[in-house]
């Protein structure tokens, strides 16, 4: 099974290297190509998936030996000699994430043939979208942080290629190398998190490091004075806050959505983004064996879900809207994984992907329509696209967590598990609260965005007039991605758990149990903590229902029914709503303090350092020192080598072709003199041998 | 019959001679012819009728017609006379006996080197006809350098018709 | 005379031919400015080596191999003959002579 699966990672790769030698070649610039690679991943994940479904569990792994590295001794003597041992590994987790990547990425491929189609380099756009599919199966089929890592930088590659596809447009230039760069920052710490891991376990291969962590190797092992397991963990979590756009390295997310909007759909909302939070999930066993790392996550999850959801609110381009609330959810993940609820944050990974998908794609259709992002053109187009109307309207309920849609089971249970850790800890209460707060704007924004594209008059009559609605291979995925956006896909049919006992279709659950197990972080809870655990889940279930509603109350009164002025609370909270509208000056900050201000003077210091030490001392020095060896060899080159060696070897061959030239008279004659004397003096001296 | 052998043997050296010293080429050929002859003869004596009859052919009607044509398609008789021997005589002459006298003693002491046979031996080696043995030879143990040394005629002849084609 | 006689029919005598033969050869060959005239000093070497095989072949091995080495020399005599006159007529039609001194291209 494993083997196979690798499959699903090849397809698209295959797919990109025909695209891009071929593609421009090929019928419809080879779209189909691209579209069958994927859909061919899609028809081998799903087995394993259904296999999922069936027995409640899969395992299995496939490795091979790529490097043996023999003498390097890991500090925490997992293994003496480091072999780099890479492969697959397809457990529970995998099989969802396959299914839902894979489900996700045909849909966007399939969009993305309407969406895209008639612009310039579109083969390549097919390409880099098929490398990014490979990269992101790639990476969740990895078994091993390394591989992991390669998949990953592979899809930041990709993501840069997609952001600044429109290379003409200098704003999609800079938003691409400015998510380059961000991501950047985290992956490095990321790749030192994985140095550390061989540094201390010699491998990164996730089944080992489950075991060794279960065992309690290497947990007093230090790296640099901190804790091994702390360090890794943290910069573990560093990678997926560059990856996973969390505060503070959330800046990049936004602007890229200069990308075409599949690709903001499939890589910066359903599965890139996603694949931090993933990280943290396959690492989680490491993240809570080093202890302090946990709380650093639940918080850096709960300030991003925040600050992002408060953004949002001023936005008025569709798409930044979307963004926004991307890095909000994410930050839900986050928090989620953080706290200790590590089930229903990877189940709020992949419902999140569905209806975010969803979501961006509606928003990709509705911008194909009206030729504009910005909501204060749209409006009133809840007739003229009713498709894309009621699947966005059905994602919109899902992400503002209403029962019965699969955002509700997620997001309730994370805010369960974030309430009842600050009850456990007696403290920490921030981050249920920042998690309510959270949940109640996006309710908010997300109706605003609803209410101000859909309903009420057309504010741009042109615009409004030329909307139409788009063909079935762009609405068919969304009608899709809808129906996944329904709570009944993954928990009971509304998502509650009192009421759904009566029916359970817990498959989630249950895998994720699997998953836990394997993991060795499957939950004992005591009972007093059991009764916590309960007590918060029920407090968190009317909390969340009371916030969602105030949320989409309160966006109904101000942007359906007009009974508040939007505009003169814009003038009222004014400070606030430029902090909002600027991002919290985060770009500014990062642009004047860190990069004028310090990474350029350092630059600055670095270039004087090789200017005056290193040119001045070591570069000049060395040249006196080699001028003087020069004249030296120089003299010793022309005296001896020279004269002697080359000029005497020249001399002596002429002289002696000059000799034996005087032989050649080109007389037969002659030639023949010289051979009978030879003869004669060989014939002579075989007389007397005789004799 | 010693002396029939002994006329050959002297023939032989004599026009040798003329070859070797007479200054018109076309007396050199003719005498050449004189010399295969008496060659011929040897070989009979030596219990080679075929090498004899083989040499008769050959060179008598073919090297030697061959030369005669190379010399009449060349040159214009009058012209060989004077111009063909060189003044410098001594150097050559020195050489050449010497070689001659050297090549005698080394070939004598592998006379005595290697065990002589019966006179009988003699007479039945010279009474056999050595035509079937030869062909026997040359398809048998001798097959190889048999085909090569065709190989290497055919070479030859395209070679030459090629080499003495019309421009 | 008997003596003489004697010596010729011997092994001896066969040599002597030979040698006198090759000898006269080499001369030919170095004193001829003729090209055709250094064939036929050839071609009196090559005899020479042919009486010779024949010679051993008869007087001291008493097989028949010397005589199928003085065929196949005689072979080569006649292919080496064909080829040597028509590299002369070639030549002659290239420089209107046959002197032997002319054919110094390579000279030095």
């Amino acid at each position: 099974m494993a083997q196979q699966a690798l499959l699903i990672a090849l397809f698209p790769l295959v797919a990109f290297v025909i695209q891009a030698l071929f593609g421009k070649k090929l019928p419809r610039h080879g779209d189909f190509v691209s579209v069958l690679a994927i859909f061919g991943s899609f028809v081998v994940a799903t087995p394993i998936f259904m296999k999922l479904l069936t027995d409640g569990h899969v395992f299995d792994t496939f490795q091979v030996t790529w490097m043996a590295l023999p003498g390097v001794e890991a500090a925490g003597k997992l293994n003496s000699a480091v072999n780099v041992v890479v492969g697959v590994l397809i457990n529970n987790l995998t099989a969802i994430m396959l299914f839902m990547v894979t489900l996700c990425a045909s849909l966007i491929h399939l969009f993305s043939t309407g969406y895209m189609h008639g612009e310039e380099r579109y083969h390549l756009f097919f390409a880099y979208i098929s490398l990014f599919s490979a990269g992101m199966l790639g990476l969740v089929l990895s078994d091993n942080l390394l591989t992991f890592f390669m998949c990953w930088e592979l899809m930041g590659l990709c993501s840069y290629l997609l952001i600044g596809f429109y290379y003409k447009k200098p704003s999609a230039i800079n938003a691409s190398i400015k998510a380059f760069m961000t991501t950047r920052v985290g992956d490095t710490m990321f790749f030192l998190g994985i140095a550390g891991l061989y540094y201390v376990y010699g491998t990164s291969n996730f089944m080992a490091i489950y075991k060794a962590i279960e065992s309690g190797v290497a947990s007093n092992i230090t790296i640099a004075g901190f804790p091994a397991l702390a360090f890794i963990g943290f910069m573990v979590m560093m990678g997926t806050v560059g990856k996973s756009a969390q505060f503070p390295l959330h800046v990049w997310l936004p602007d890229a959505m200069e990308g075409p909007t599949p690709v903001s759909a499939l890589i910066h909302a359903a599965t890139m983004v996603a694949a931090g939070v993933f990280l943290l999930i396959r690492m989680f066993p490491l993240l809570e064996a080093s202890h302090v790392v946990l709380p650093v996550v639940a918080y850096v999850g709960a300030i991003t879900a925040f600050l992002a959801a408060c953004i949002a609110i001023v936005q008025v381009d569709i798409k930044k809207v979307l963004a926004y609330s991307t890095i909000s959810q994410l930050g839900y993940m986050v928090m989620g994984v953080g706290v200790g609820a590590f089930a229903p944050g990877f189940m709020h990974l992949v419902t999140h992907a569905c209806f975010k998908a969803c979501l961006f794609l509606c928003s990709g259709s509705v911008i194909h329509s009206v030729h504009t992002q910005d909501m204060r053109e749209m409006g009133g187009l809840k007739s003229k696209m009713p498709i894309t109307f009621a699947t966005m309207f059905i994602a919109t309920l899902a992400i503002s967590g209403v029962p019965g849609f699969s955002g509700f089971v997620s997001k309730d249970r994370i805010l369960g598990g974030a309430l009842a850790y600050s009850m456990e800890h007696h403290g920490h209460y921030l981050i249920p609260l920042l998690g309510f707060a959270t949940a109640g704007i996006t309710a908010f924004y997300m109706f605003r965005m609803i209410y101000m594209t859909f309903f009420g008059h057309a504010r741009d009559e042109h615009k409004h007039h030329h909307a139409h609605e788009q063909p079935l291979t762009m609405t068919i995925p969304l009608m899709i991605l809808a129906a996944l956006s329904f709570a009944i896909v993954f928990a009971g049919p509304t998502g509650i758990e009192s009421v759904d006992h009566i029916m359970p279709v817990k498959w989630f659950d249950h895998a994720l149990e699997g998953a836990q197990k394997e993991m060795g972080i499957a939950e004992h809870l005591s009972p007093e903590s059991e009764a916590i655990h309960h007590h918060a889940h029920g407090l968190a279930l009317m909390l969340s229902l009371a916030v969602a509603g105030l949320g989409i109350f309160i966006s109904s009164i101000t942007y359906l029914k007009h009974l508040i002025n939007a505009e003169s609370i814009k003038r009222m909270t004014g400070p606030l709503y430029t902090l909002l509208w600027n991002k919290y000056y985060f770009d500014e900050l990062y642009l004047g303090v860190l990069i004028q201000k310090g990474l350029l003077n350092f630059n600055r210091m670095l270039a004087m350092f090789d200017d005056k030490v290193v040119d001045r001392i070591f570069v000049d020095g060395w040249r006196d020192i080699t001028m003087v060896v020069k004249s030296v060899i120089g003299r010793f080159d022309d005296v001896v080598v020279d004269r002697v060696m080359v000029d005497g070897t020249a001399d002596v061959t002429a002289g002696g072709g000059w000799v034996l030239r005087q032989f050649q008279t080109g007389k037969v004659q002659q030639y023949l003199v010289l051979t009978m004397i030879v003869i004669i003096v060989a014939l002579f001296y075989a007389n007397l041998g005789l004799k | 019959m010693n002396k029939v052998l002994l006329l050959a043997e002297i023939l032989t050296v004599a026009s040798a001679l003329i070859v070797g010293f007479h200054p018109n080429i076309l007396y050199a050929s003719v005498f050449l012819l004189f010399t295969f002859c008496g060659v011929a003869v040897m070989f009979l004596f030596a219990g080679a009728d075929f090498l004899a009859g083989a040499q008769v052919i050959i060179y008598v009607g073919g090297v030697t017609i061959l030369i005669l044509f190379a010399i009449m398609l060349t040159q214009w008789l009058y012209k060989i006379k004077l111009a063909d021997i060189r003044n410098k005589m001594v150097v050559p002459a020195l050489l050449s006996a010497a070689v001659g006298v050297f090549l005698y003693r080394a070939l004598h002491q592998m006379v005595a080197a290697l065990p002589p046979q019966t006179p009988e031996a003699l007479e039945k080696f010279t009474a056999t006809p050595k035509t079937a043995a030869i062909g026997q030879a040359l398809l048998g143990g001798y097959l190889f350098p048999f085909e090569a040394i065709t190989i290497l005629l055919l070479g030859a002849m395209v070679g030459a018709v090629w080499l003495a084609r019309p421009e | 005379m008997n003596h003489l006689m004697q010596f010729s029919s011997s092994l001896q005598g066969y040599l002597a031919v030979g040698a006198i033969l090759f000898s006269l050869g080499v001369f030919c060959v170095l004193t001829r400015k003729n090209a055709i005239g250094i064939l036929l000093g050839i071609e009196l070497i090559l005899n020479a080596a042919g009486i010779n095989f024949v010679a051993f072949s008869k007087f001291r091995t008493g097989l028949i191999d010397g005589q199928i080495v003085a065929l196949f020399i005689m072979l080569i005599a006649a292919a080496e003959a064909a080829v040597a006159l028509a590299v002369i007529l070639r030549f002659y039609r290239l420089k209107q002579t046959i002197d032997a001194d002319e054919a110094s291209i390579m000279r030095n």
